[in-house]
């Protein structure tokens, strides 16, 4: 009796609770959404296996931005056996892993829509069960219709889950609005913020992947033009592909926006005494040591190797040399 | 005892680091530059990073050891941790087992299978597929 007391009051609560539409949907009504329904049809999809939503959804995003694999593939990349799942911290790991650069999204519906309707698919993280009995679960967000208040995802074996946008925002919401986007490093994101995004981007150098990352760093520039960390990622990427005049340039852009960037001067005064300009280079670590700051140490050594190599003559006319 | 393995693996590690060139990350490779990381402001290459390069590689070394014992293919294990960034790496030798890992699949008891359905049709959660 007790029992039966306790779940219909439950079902009463639920009841009175879901009336209330979830405060992000509220304020789509008055958002700078386009209103017209967008659904990415070409994306594709993959019908997950026993526990490999995420293998099954990074697949997805993947193949999307012209990478070749599947979610078996994907599998002992990111699954974790004992959890039967697949953590988010693994997705971005695997996403670097091929060459795509992982962006998270800010934690709103707008900034969601606002990807999807710019073309980009978007990863998602769902509790689709309670805070206390979670069910996480990774699905697609690839359309939404405003006018019927609905969202369409790949998810698990559905190829096309149509939800309500109050359920699909109080699921999502569970995660902490948790949205991953996976872009080829020729697309910006459409929410794409300056800082945030370059930090996706160097973090790619840490798989030793160059050439995505400079051509990140390229698209970065012609959106924000006068950004430093930009140039110089660019003008760093190209140095470790080899790519000395174009180094060169990279470094010039930054100092032509940011005259008083010391690294930039070091960095190319490095770049010219590769070349064999050593009278250049030496002029341009004596702007960065007038400049000083917290990289000082650096840029005295990056002078005594010029010093060294001048009195040297031609000892070493390549960027690579001995320590 | 543990602390004293600890300490043992720390020191052990810093020899290895200042005797070899084993190849832990540098922004860019080569000695003079300065990498793009630090024109961020994303590292902090003050006095302590070395330290900090040893106590990143610390965690790196317990998240793959973490890793093999949940199962993970040990081949794999070294390319998965090679491929977060330090913070992240940081996150999952912390609270690797409380972290959400997204399945979808279901073991689900009577009453919670009640409560689920009764939820769905309010429009709380999104489980059964005959509920909409």
């Amino acid at each position: 009796m007790h029992f039966v007391w306790r779940v219909s009051l439950l079902a009463l609560v639920l009841l009175v609770s879901a009336c209330a539409t979830p405060p992000q949907t509220a304020a789509l009504r008055r958002a700078d959404i386009p209103y017209h329904p967008i659904e990415l049809g070409s994306v594709p999809f993959f019908p997950q296996e026993e526990y490999q939503c995420g293998p099954a959804a990074l697949a997805t995003v993947l193949v999307w931005s012209g990478v070749d694999t599947t979610p078996d593939e994907l599998t002992p990349q990111v699954y974790l056996p004992s959890r039967k799942g697949s953590l988010q911290i693994e997705l971005l790991g695997a996403t670097r892993r091929h060459g795509r650069i992982p962006y998270l999204l800010q934690p709103r519906l707008t900034a969601l829509l606002s990807e999807v309707s710019a073309g980009h698919p978007t990863l998602v993280l769902l509790n689709l069960g309670l805070s206390w009995y979670p069910v996480w679960h990774y699905a697609v967000v690839i359309g939404y219709d405003l006018e019927r208040n609905q969202i369409i995802m790949r998810s698990g074996r559905l190829p096309r889950d149509v939800i309500r946008m109050e359920v699909f925002e109080r699921i999502w919401a569970r995660s902490g609005y948790w949205a991953l986007l996976v872009l080829p490093p020729d697309k910006l994101p459409a929410t794409a913020e300056q800082a945030p995004y370059l930090e996706a981007v160097t973090e790619l150098e840490r798989v030793q992947q160059w050439r995505p990352p400079a051509r990140a760093y390229a698209t970065a520039l012609t959106q924000w033009p006068d950004s430093l960390g930009a140039a110089m990622g660019l003008g760093n990427a190209r140095y470790a592909l080899h790519d000395l005049a174009g180094a060169e340039q990279a470094f010039r852009t930054a100092l032509a926006h940011h005259p008083d960037a010391a690294p930039a001067y070091n960095n190319l005064a490095q770049v010219l005494a590769d070349e064999g300009h050593y009278r250049d280079a030496h002029k341009m670590v004596l702007r960065a040591l007038k400049l000083g700051g917290p990289m000082r140490e650096t840029y005295r050594q990056t002078l005594q190797e010029i010093q060294a190599r001048e009195h040297g003559g031609r000892r070493d006319n390549t960027h690579k040399k001995e320590k | 005892m543990r602390i004293s393995t600890r300490l043992h693996k720390l020191v052990s590690l810093a020899v290895v680091l200042s005797l070899s060139s084993i190849s832990f990350y540098v922004p860019v490779a080569q000695a003079a530059l300065v990498g793009t990381t630090a024109v961020l402001g994303t590292s902090t290459l003050s006095h302590s990073s070395e330290r900090q390069q040893v106590l990143s590689q610390l965690h790196r070394q317990d998240v793959q050891a973490q890793l093999k014992a949940r199962g993970v293919d040990p081949e794999q294990v070294q390319a998965r941790v090679n491929s977060l960034s330090n913070s992240e790496v940081h996150t999952l030798a912390m609270q690797l087992d409380q972290l959400p890992a997204g399945a979808g699949g279901l073991e689900i008891v009577l009453l919670v299978f009640l409560i689920l359905i009764l939820t769905d049709i309010a429009g709380i959660t999104h489980i059964f597929t005959f509920v909409r």
